[in-house]
């Protein structure tokens, strides 16, 4: 009897099969992942487990006990706590609130606040987080909030957990502390569910490996009796093509630059320099100032300083429009707040990039549904043009956002985590997008913790550090770039080609 | 599934379902509710009646579901509605024409509408406070124009256009009708549409796209500031005079509810031009039905509070969970 079984769950949706007939079971003591294509239902199957879905049809049982969970809170009282894909926390309360939302110290005279915020920081401290939980979660960047959600899920008494991409915004350091702790809990006996994209996270912990495909379970594979090529080729139902392992030369002049790039308190002045088909890679640890560096360049928050020229001439670039502008774009790390409008459909979503450049004259409704039929074919987006971005999978508005900003044609696009919950199989086909964009003069500023990612696409790397610039590689490797990140970087200046010591 | 997309389309004619079910319910309890006749070269019948007595109510909630779908909200249409009321009788005591007195009252509704915007849009106010404010402040500005007194405004051309029925139809439904398909125009052939229930579903991101969210939703309050003025002429005219006091007094509840049960969303991100009307329609239907039945007035207002519940419940676009 396992603390977990489902049997023959279905789901269904508008036009979509989400589950079809899914069987799965999870061990005591067990990590279980759950791998497969952006729109392959392991979401779906995540909120199912928890009650924010009902199955249309199967079973599911906790200790061998029926049971139907209608509620999240059902769901906990049961045993199963969970974190979803999409950060879930109220944003005007303080992370404290949020990470005991519901399971507040109660005393005679109302909430114990001091107690309140001492639990949170236990829970924070002990995955390694140090934040000052009296913020509101709004104020947060994403990696934070994320962290708690996380806290929140392991400071319940749940016996078994749902992790639905739990690393998508957390950087190197914290991924390996995360793991550490869900190796202890599996120890403890514990029944783990991991949903990730990123089957070397997949194979480092899990025992047993599902793999979803169109919704339908394909099979059931115990990690060391397999290997990550058998896995792919089961998400995918054939083989992976080789990632395009082409870096764009830095050809030609200097089309974009930014001097003194800087703001008050976020950010220290910054230097950048991009030819037309470059792209440049940005990388750093969580709270380093990437998305500060991204969200400065195109004017997103108020009080910037510095210059922008573009070819040698200044330009203004006071808010996105501006930026859109010279052809400035950006794809902003969190696609749920900063991105999508979630109420519009995809075709509203991807007419909004064109319309710009059409100022005010009407793009017609024919040529919005062209338009979107054209770049869900390219990007392989699974969804029609009048679904609403909202019930697309998190892979697949990923790949709305970029197909925006690509649509609007644009100069030099600044890419703030772009494949952050995309699969494998379309990670290679955005990244192919990126390249071919590239050989066509597009540049591209590249930011990503994946950091074989970024040394697959960029020939110069600038990482920062602290909110500054430390150093920029050219060539380096990846070991060379974690140190540089790490904050090794006196011994690393210059190419690190080749030298290892340190 | 098929059916599911059916069901979809099904429930966006909600409000059309509580105009019908309004009006047979209406027209089955109260005698001669039903009848329609042509006397004298015009329509007319209680049905007619309650199209033209809506029109103050069509004309403000066409205004403010732009405001609404941006994810504002004016509160301060019905005290536009009569400070342009007492402007154009004002204006045309003194000059006579009409085309002043128009241009009076739209300037007033222009005003107004660009005060609201730039409290929401440059200083940032939450627009239920900002337009509380002046809704408050509106209506104390039409009164001081007033003097304290009802401003007659029979010397003015005005009261002859709007009382003009061509084709047999009273000029101010035509005049709604006008103001539909400019701002029905607006939306679906210009860009404004889109960007108007891009900033309103989720303004940072229709910001980070490179919209003009400010400019947007500035405008919004413009053109409802307009459509109330809009209505203040038509209630101006119809009663011949200017009552700083009562003119419009309570109209934004009634526009609020309007838009509601035609299904805009108060969140904003969706605009139901359309619905909105039918909305404004199946209250004063109700409303006219009860005053012909003679129903007491607190049993009146149990029966409106009722029937905007249930209307509002079936507009929802979904039946699920509310929270999720
Ligand atoms: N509320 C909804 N309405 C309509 N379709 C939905 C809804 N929620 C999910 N879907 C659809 O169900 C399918 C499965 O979605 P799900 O989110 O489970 O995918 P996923 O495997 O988690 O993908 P990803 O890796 O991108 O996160 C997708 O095609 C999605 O568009
Ligand atoms: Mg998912």
């Amino acid at each position: 009897m396992n603390p977990l079984e489902l049997a023959g769950i279905e789901k269904r949706f508008p036009g979509v099969v989400a589950l079809d007939d899914v069987d799965f079971d999870v061990r005591a003591g067990e990590i279980h992942a759950l791998v497969g294509q952006n729109g392959a239902g392991k979401s779906t199957l995540a909120k199912v487990l928890t009650g924010l879905e009902s199955a249309d049809a199967g079973t599911f049982s906790v200790d061998g006990r029926r049971v139907r969970p209608r509620s999240p809170r059902e769901a906990l009282a049961l045993g199963i706590g969970a974190i979803h894909q999409e950060v879930d926390l109220v944003p005007e309360l303080s992370l404290a609130e949020n990470l005991l939302l519901g399971r507040e110290p109660l005393r005679w005279w109302g909430i114990d606040r001091r107690e309140l915020e001492a639990r949170a920081r236990r829970a924070l401290a002990e995955l390694g987080v140090a934040v000052e939980v009296r913020r509101a979660a709004k104020d947060v960047p994403l990696g934070e909030q994320q962290q708690v959600c996380i806290a929140r899920a392991l400071s319940s008494d749940a016996r078994i957990l749902i992790y639905d991409e739990p690393t998508a915004s957390l950087g190197i350091a914290e991924v390996e502390r995360l793991f550490a702790h869900m190796r202890a809990l599996r120890g403890r006996g514990l029944a783990q569910v991991f949903v990730a994209h990123s089957l070397e996270q997949v194979f480092a912990l899990a025992d047993r490996i599902t793999v979803l495909r169109d919704g339908r379970r394909v099979g059931t594979f115990v990690a060391n009796e397999t290997n990550p090529r058998a896995i792919v080729e089961a998400m995918l139902g054939a083989a992976l093509g080789a990632a395009p392992e082409r870096r764009a030369a830095p050809a030609g002049r200097v089309w974009f630059e930014a001097r003194g790039l800087a703001r008050a308190g976020v950010l220290a002045p910054i230097e950048l320099a991009l030819a037309p088909g470059e792209v440049l890679g940005v990388d750093g640890l969580v709270g380093s100032g990437r998305t500060e560096l991204a969200r400065a360049l195109v004017g997103a928050d108020p009080g910037v300083h510095g210059e922008r020229r573009v070819v040698g001439a200044p330009v203004r670039v006071r808010s996105p429009r501006d930026a859109a502008r010279v052809g400035l774009w950006l794809s902003p790390e969190d696609r749920k707040v900063d991105g999508l409008c979630l109420g519009l459909s995809v075709r509203e979503n991807l007419a909004l990039g064109v319309q710009r450049r059409a100022r005010f004259a009407w793009v017609s409704r024919a040529a919005q549904t062209e338009l979107a039929e054209r770049w869900i074919r390219a990007l392989g987006i699974a969804a029609t043009p009048e679904q609403r971005v909202g019930t697309l999978s998190g892979g697949n508005q990923q790949k709305v956002i970029l197909a925006r900003l690509l649509a609007a044609e644009p100069r030099l696009v600044v890419l703030d985590e772009p494949t952050r919950g995309v699969d494998v199989g379309a990670k290679a086909q955005l990244e192919a997008r990126i390249a071919e964009c590239a050989e066509r003069g597009l540049s591209v500023l590249f930011i990503s913790s994946e950091l074989d990612e970024v040394m697959r696409r960029a020939r110069r790397v600038l990482v920062l550090r602290d909110r500054r610039a430390e150093v920029e590689l050219v060539d380096a490797d990846v070991a060379a770039l974690r140190r540089a990140m790490a904050g090794g970087a006196m011994a690393e200046r210059g190419t690190a080609e080749g030298r290892d010591g340190e | 599934m098929a059916s599911e997309r059916v069901r979809a389309k099904l429930a966006s004619f909600a409000p059309l379902y509580v105009l019908i079910a309004t009006w047979l319910v209406a027209a089955h309890s109260t005698p001669h509710f039903a009848d329609l006749a042509w006397r004298d070269g015009r329509l007319v019948g209680a049905s007619v009646d309650a199209c033209v007595r809506a029109v103050p109510v069509m004309l403000a909630a066409l205004g403010l579901t732009l405001v609404i779908a941006g994810g504002g909200i004016d509160l301060s249409v019905g005290s536009v509605l009569a400070l342009a009321a007492v402007g154009a009788a004002r204006v045309s005591e003194a000059d006579g024409s009409a085309a002043a007195a128009v241009a009076a009252a739209l300037g007033l509704g222009l005003l107004v509408g660009a005060l609201n915007g730039t409290l929401v849009v440059a200083l940032g106010l939450a627009p239920i406070v900002a337009t509380l404010a002046s809704m408050i402040v509106v209506r104390g500005a039409a009164q001081l124009a007033a003097g304290g007194v009802v401003v007659p405004i029979d010397r003015s051309g005005l009261v002859e256009i709007l009382a003009a029925r061509p084709a047999g139809l009273p000029a101010s439904v035509l005049l709604v009708g006008l103001l539909f398909a400019a701002f029905a125009v607006a939306k679906r052939r210009f860009a404004f549409g889109l960007y108007l229930e891009a900033s309103g579903d989720n303004p940072r991101a229709a910001r980070l796209a490179g919209l003009p969210v400010g400019a947007v939703l500035f405008a919004t309050y413009v053109l409802a500031g307009l459509a109330a003025a809009l209505a203040g002429l038509v209630v101006a005219s119809e009663i011949r005079a200017a009552d700083s006091a009562s003119a419009g007094l309570y109209l934004e509840l009634d526009a609020i509810l309007a838009v509601v049960i035609g299904g805009t969303p108060l969140s904003g991100g969706r605009a139901r031009l359309l619905a909105t009307l039918v909305g404004a329609l199946a209250l004063q239907t109700l409303a006219t039905a009860m005053l012909m039945h003679g129903l007491a007035p607190h049993i009146a207002l149990l029966v409106k509070g009722v029937v905007v519940l249930v209307a509002a419940a079936t507009a929802r676009p979904s039946w699920g969970r509310a929270i999720a």
